[in-house]
């Protein structure tokens, strides 16, 4: 039986070996975890509507006005909420607020400290009357 | 030998790395569709939760599970425990035509703030001409809002202030009233 042998450079041999190994170790990088970065906000012709979404899509979004705010202001009392994005097409930012119910107050605390997502609607008086708050791995980046 | 064996290795290498990666594509892209549904479903969950309260405002009873729905924690909640709850809502709701669950226990007292100082009175006053002002307008500077809140800040806790900020709420959300770039917040 003839047997093969390899009459190939030193450095040949080294390099598909190295080869492999690069591309075995790119294969983890590409497997990085679950990322969201989400920007949603609507309201209706009554002035109700909701927004959701994470600080991290708010701050990456393209648009540079795009922001999203729980504030609290403890010489007035003040606790409010306020959007501003770009609706899908337009070419200006729009302005989303409310001001929170009893029962959305008693998340303000939380909300004031979240880094992640985010849930709020409001009715046509402008009270915010629903609010939740997810932090998880995917809606943030620290 | 051994440079043999690694070029039989190497198509299969990338032929796995390949599928791997789109699989990977394909899990995620899954993954984000899911969380798309999920949104869909709380939202449909929300506006039976309110149908709900404001069914149970006019009748005076008890609205079901209330707290929770409003300020629930973050839960694996998987989609058809979603739809099951907005289900059962639903379901409630048909067949009394109104709450279903509580006492019928009397509403507490709302307590009533007590009668305004001249001072308040005074400052009340100036907030609402320059709210009014501002909201017809339809321009609200940063000056505006420092001006009204040094107005409000004797207000603080009284429900004239509440309803002027409501008053620029409502005018921001109908486009009748746009605040300038910088808006640091409401007055």
């Amino acid at each position: 039986m003839k047997q093969l042998t390899s009459s190939k450079p030193l450095l040949r041999g080294v390099l598909f070996p190295g080869v492999a190994l690069a591309v075995l170790g790119l294969a983890p990088v590409a497997w990085g975890g679950l990322q969201s970065q989400t920007v949603f906000c609507q309201k209706n012709t009554d002035g109700s509507g909701l927004c959701y979404g994470n600080f991290v899509g708010f701050r990456e979004d393209a648009t540079s006005t795009s922001s999203a705010s729980f504030r609290e202001d403890l010489m007035t009392g003040t606790r409010s909420f306020d959007s501003w994005s770009t609706p899908a097409g337009g070419t200006s930012p729009v302005v989303y607020t409310c001001i929170p119910n009893a029962a959305v107050s008693a998340l303000w605390e939380q909300a004031l400290s979240n880094r992640g997502f985010f849930r709020v609607s409001w009715d046509a008086s402008g009270t915010c009357d629903y609010l939740r708050l997810v932090n998880s791995s995917q809606n943030t980046n620290f | 030998m051994t440079t043999q064996v690694l070029r039989g290795w190497l198509p299969s290498l990338t032929t796995a790395v390949g599928c791997a990666v789109g699989c990977w594509l394909a899990v995620s892209q899954a993954q984000q569709s899911q969380a798309r549904r999920m949104e869909q479903l709380t939202d449909e969950v929300g506006s039976l939760r309110r149908a709900l309260e404001s069914s149970s405002r006019a009748t005076g009873a008890s609205p079901v599970g209330t707290a929770t729905l409003l300020a629930p924690r973050e839960s694996r909640l998987s989609v058809e425990d979603q739809e099951a709850m907005a289900l059962r809502v639903a379901t409630l709701l048909k067949e009394s035509g109104g709450p279903v669950v509580g006492s019928s226990e009397p509403e507490a007292p709302v307590p009533t703030a007590p009668e305004p100082s001249s001072e308040q009175r005074e400052a009340a006053a100036r907030a609402g001409t320059m709210v009014d002002r501002v909201v017809s307008s339809g321009r609200m500077t940063a000056e505006d809002v420092l001006e009204i809140r040094r107005e409000l800040v004797h207000l603080r806790g009284r429900p004239e202030a509440d309803a002027l900020r409501k008053q620029l709420v409502v005018a921001i959300n109908q486009d009748r009233l746009i605040p300038a770039p910088g808006f640091d917040g409401l007055p």
